[in-house]
C-alpha cells in the first residue's frame, strides 16, 4: 500500500537528452553530483530550521 | 475525445460535456503516459529501498529537484512500513548499468537499504473496488483470476523513434495535463504556435504517448491542503510490475501466473496487499477516515 502524499507524475528527463547525437547521456558521475547538490540543499535547510526553532521565543514559535 | 465516444457509442459532444461536467470541473487532469519503449528508455527497474533517516522528511523534495537529471521515473511511499518504492527507466543501452546506479545511490547517502530490485517490462494500474474489500476481516478479497485478462498481456514493443529536446519539452507538458492548448504550451515554451503544433504532430505519429487516463492519485489533491478536493472518493488502485519478460514468453508465463492465480508476483490465492511489496495499493486519505471500520490486516 502506498501514501497517496508521495508520488510524482512522470515525465522523461530532457536534461540528460543530448540533441547533437539523439541519444540520453547516462553519466553517473553527473548525476550523483546533481545527487549530492539536492542532498546537501536538504541538509542546509534542515540545519537553518534547527537553528530557527533554536532562537525562535516560545512566544512567537507559537 | 473521439476516441471515447467511438467505444461508447455515444456521440462526441455528450462525451465532450460529460466530461466537462463530471471530470474537468473537479480538477482531474488527463494525463498522458509516455512510451518508454519509443523514447528509448524501456530498462525499467524497480527498487525497494530504506530512505536514511535525515533524508526521510524531505525524500519528495530531493526526488522533485532531481526530476529532469535522472532516470527516476516514480515513487510511492508504502504504508505502514515506510519504505520507499522506486522506479527507473533507464536508457536501453545502459539497462545492465542499473546495480551500479543503486550502489552509488546508496554511497551518496541517500538510500540506507535495499532490499528487493528487480527488472520488469510493463507496469499495469487496475482500478479496485472498495467492495472487494471485507472491512470486517480488514482483508482484500480480491479474486486474482480477474487481473489475468487480456488487459494485462504484455503488449509488443515498439521501437525506440528519433525525436529531440524540444519534443520532450511539449511531451512534459502533454503529459503533465493533456487538456493543456497546444498555443498555452506554445507560450510557456516561448516558441511559436506553429512550431509546437508540429512537435505535438511528431509525438503523436512516433507514438511517444502510449495512452491517456485519468487518475485520481496525487492529481485529485489539493497541493495546499493536502486534503482531496472532491470528497467522495471510494475506490482504491493498484499497480502490478510485472516482471521482465520477452514478448515471446510473456504469454506462457502469464498462463503460469493465471494458474498460480498470483499475477506473476508469487501472491497466495487472496492476499492482503502488504504482502507483496512490488503490488502496492493507494486510497483517498477519506476512504480512510470514513466511519466505517477501515482496518488493515497484516500478516506477519
Amino acid at each position: 500500500m502506498v501514501d497517496p502524499a508521495y508520488g510524482n507524475s512522470y515525465t522523461p528527463p530532457r536534461k540528460v537528452f543530448d540533441d547533437s547525437t539523439s541519444k540520453w547521456v547516462f553519466d553517473l558521475d553527473e548525476e550523483m553530483s546533481h545527487l549530492e547538490e539536492q542532498l546537501e540543499i536538504v541538509r542546509d535547510e534542515a540545519r537553518l530550521a534547527k537553528q530557527r526553532a533554536r532562537y525562535l521565543p516560545d512566544s512567537e514559535s507559537r | 475525445m473521439t476516441k471515447v465516444s467511438k467505444s461508447l457509442g455515444e456521440p462526441k459532444a455528450k462525451v465532450s460535456r460529460i466530461f466537462r461536467s463530471e471530470i474537468q470541473k473537479y480538477g482531474y487532469p488527463v494525463l498522458a503516459r509516455s512510451n518508454r519503449a519509443s523514447l528509448g528508455l524501456s530498462g525499467m527497474f524497480l527498487a525497494m529501498v530504506d530512505i536514511a533517516p535525515e533524508y526521510l522528511p524531505t525524500a519528495h523534495d530531493v526526488f522533485d529537484g532531481m526530476d529532469d537529471h535522472w532516470f527516476l521515473a516514480g515513487y510511492a511511499r508504502t504504508m505502514p512500513e515506510g519504505r520507499f518504492i522506486l522506479s527507473f527507466s533507464l536508457p536501453d543501452e545502459h539497462a545492465d548499468e542499473f546495480p551500479r546506479l543503486m550502489d552509488r545511490i546508496k554511497k551518496a547517502g541517500l538510500v540506507s537499504d535495499v532490499y528487493q530490485t528487480f527488472e520488469f517490462s510493463r507496469r499495469t494500474f487496475r482500478p479496485m473496488s472498495v467492495e472487494n474489500f471485507d472491512f470486517r476481516t480488514g482483508r482484500w478479497e480480491f479474486d486474482w483470476s480477474r487481473a489475468s485478462s487480456s488487459k494485462l498481456e504484455l503488449q509488443p514493443k515498439t521501437r525506440r523513434q528519433q525525436f529531440d529536446s524540444m519534443d520532450l519539452s511539449v511531451l512534459m507538458h502533454m503529459l503533465l495535463n493533456s487538456g493543456t492548448p497546444i498555443d498555452e504550451i506554445a507560450n510557456r515554451l516561448r516558441i511559436d504556435a506553429a512550431t509546437a503544433h508540429l512537435h505535438a504532430r511528431h509525438i503523436e505519429e512516433k507514438h511517444l504517448i502510449e495512452n491517456y487516463g485519468i487518475y485520481w492519485m496525487k492529481t485529485h489533491l489539493d497541493e495546499a491542503t493536502g486534503m482531496p478536493r472532491r470528497p467522495r472518493h471510494t475506490f482504491v488502485s493498484n499497480s502490478i510490475g510485472i516482471r521482465k519478460a520477452t514478448p515471446r514468453n510473456s504469454r506462457s508465463s502469464m498462463k503460469r501466473s493465471v494458474r498460480s492465480r498470483s499475477c506473476g508476483l508469487n501472491l497466495p490465492e487472496t492476499t492482503t496487499l502488504q504482502r507483496s511489496p512490488f503490488l502496492s495499493s493507494s486510497w483517498s486519505r477519506d476512504t480512510l477516515s470514513s466511519e466505517r471500520p477501515c482496518r488493515l490486516s497484516r500478516k506477519d
